[in-house]
């Protein structure tokens, strides 16, 4: 087995496996905790808060637009573009079809997926600095919150250096970081991916039964 | 008293700790640059070039080969937006030989004259220190949006230098390392990089240049603070809150900055009909204003790290010492003082906001 067929196969999957008991473990540990027993008489029922938090937090408070502008500017800006050029570059759909679901879909031009990448490399550049420049938010970040970031970018540069077709080299770096990220994930704050969801509905709830709205 | 000599050592650590960072910076940043150079002038001198170069000259198809460049049009069923009945594309040739010729060799020399100058200078006035020594108080210098334009065009630009040097210089510097398979491998993965990375580039920099342009327009005293060396070599001059040194960097970024953006932007998107003639000069360009803007940098990277205390922590911080305000920008210093801005920062030197134990950040 060539060392090429050794990261595309065996370990691929191991990595993918370890992806995904890993985020099912992180999510199920987290709901086994369970909640603070709701002491009061709920004023209104949960599902109203779960919603609106969930909906609501999209959109930056108006009370607070003006200082979180540039982090909700930048924040939406790498993750949809990050998303976008996951689910729909070329050669990412056809890695899923080949590996994953055994069928794809269509995608993007190759200069949409260019652009892209442009503007998650433009956010992920804002974001990091942010991290590194506010006090408050470099004096609260932790290794993980480095590592994650920095295991991200280094996913998307050698995902820009795999841009030139047939360079198998290339193509396997990218292949081998995106393996050590996947298996670095359910470890680290990288599980924010999945557990936002978690945590908005868990606020939304306790304050849905308050008759409160977030 | 056994808590102040503990913090006073913590201190001389922490400052150790600094010094030995910023001096690794600096003999990394000078290893990337002159490594490649000394390959480049061992490829130069070495005697298979100089035997090549003799061969050259004594070239008995040198009448065939001029033959070839004479451009004569020949017929072909070939058609489209490129010249297609011409053997050889005689601006090709020109364009690689000024690349690969005076671009290349001059371009190694300005960055190894600055280099070795910074040095020099280094050796001969070691570190500008705050003479005064630190007051402990603060002077807000750059908005967060100032150093956010100024980190992200600093990151890109880094990471565009040497992804284009290694460009410019791999085929002399790298391939004899990597080998031609290597260098192939590494030089498409570093274009590619490079034209990813431009366009980020070329849009915080028209940012910052806007944001940044207003205080860097001439004034009087300017030349006064030109013609007196902007006291490196000696006692300080006045200046507000930008010093002459500083405006003519930030109008060697505009420049430089915005010729290479608009020459690589050409590059980058070749799709617009350019001409073979408009690229070959583009490129040109793009390596000339890119070469300068680098051993501009070069000067800024020193006197904003290694070579003035206190200098990198407005970047970083985005406030300065009360004592390096009044030494290097004093008239901007007795603006803030008159507009009460003195002090009024909470982020402090350490980078720990108001974290207990960090160097002092308080308020006047």
């Amino acid at each position: 087995m060539s060392f090429a067929q050794f990261v595309e196969g065996p370990l691929w999957y191991a990595s993918a496996a370890i992806f995904v008991v890993g985020v099912v473990w992180h999510i199920v540990s987290v709901l086994r905790l369970g909640g603070r027993r709701e002491l009061s008489t709920p004023r209104t029922g949960a599902a109203g808060g779960v919603i609106s938090a969930n909906l609501r937090h999209f959109f930056p408070s108006g009370t607070f637009l003006k200082r979180t502008t540039f982090h909700v500017v930048a924040g939406y800006l790498f993750h949809l573009a990050l998303f976008a050029l996951l689910l729909f570059g070329a050669p990412h759909v056809e890695f899923i079809k080949q590996h994953v679901l055994g069928f794809g879909w269509t995608a993007f031009p190759h200069g949409v997926f260019v652009l892209s990448a442009e503007l998650a490399i433009a956010g992920w550049i804002m974001l990091y600095l942010r991290r590194l420049m506010d006090p408050v938010l470099r004096l609260i970040s932790d290794a993980d919150d480095h590592i994650s970031s920095l295991l991200v970018f280094v996913v998307m540069l050698t995902g820009c250096m795999a841009l030139i077709q047939g360079v198998t080299a290339l193509r396997l770096i990218h292949m081998l970081t995106f393996e050590a990220l996947l298996v670095y994930f359910p470890f680290s704050r990288l599980m924010h991916t999945f557990m936002f969801v978690f945590s908005r509905s868990y606020t939304g709830a306790a304050y849905g039964r308050r008759g409160e709205t977030l | 008293m056994a808590r102040s000599v503990q913090r006073k050592s913590s201190d001389a650590r922490r400052a150790r700790r600094k010094r030995a960072m910023l001096w690794s910076y600096l003999i990394i940043l000078v290893a990337i640059l002159v490594l490649p150079m000394s390959g480049y002038l061992y490829a130069y001198l070495s005697p298979q070039t100089a035997q090549a170069a003799a061969k050259q000259e004594t070239n008995p198809r040198a009448n065939f080969w001029r033959a070839v460049r004479g451009g004569d049009q020949g017929y072909t069923s070939e058609s489209g937006p490129y010249t297609t009945n011409v053997l050889i594309q005689n601006g090709g040739q020109n364009w690689r030989e000024i690349r690969n010729g005076p671009v290349v060799a001059y371009g190694a020399g300005l960055m190894g004259i600055m280099l070795a100058a910074i040095i020099a200078f280094y050796l001969y006035r070691g570190r500008v220190r705050i003479e005064a020594g630190r007051s402990g108080v603060r002077v807000p210098r750059w908005t967060m949006n100032d150093r956010m334009l100024h980190w992200i065009v600093a990151g890109t630009f880094i990471i565009l230098a040497i992804t284009g040097l290694s460009l410019l210089y791999g085929r002399a510097v790298l391939i004899p390392v990597l080998g031609l398979e290597g260098f192939s491998l590494v030089a498409a993965a570093f274009k590619f990089v490079h034209n990813l990375f431009g366009p980020i580039f070329v849009v915080a920099l028209v940012m910052m240049i806007i944001s940044f342009m207003s205080g860097n327009l001439p004034e009087k005293g300017d030349l006064k603070w030109l013609l007196e060396g902007g006291g490196l070599l000696g006692k300080h001059v006045s200046s507000g809150r930008y010093n002459a040194g500083e405006k003519i960097w930030f109008w060697v970024v505009v420049t430089m900055g915005l010729a290479a953006s608009i020459t690589g932007l050409i590059l980058d998107f070749p799709v617009f009909g350019q001409t073979r003639g408009v690229m070959q000069w583009s490129q040109t360009i793009h390596a000339v204003t890119t070469i300068i803007f680098v051993t501009g940098a070069f000067g800024h990277i020193y006197i904003g790290t290694l070579g003035m205390e206190g200098s990198l922590e407005a970047m970083t911080q985005g406030s300065v010492d009360a004592n390096w305000a009044k030494e290097h920008h004093d008239l901007w210093y007795e603006d803030m003082k008159r507009s009460g801005r003195v002090g009024a920062v909470e982020d402090a030197p350490g980078g720990r906001g108001s974290r207990p134990g960090a160097p002092a950040g308080h308020r006047a």
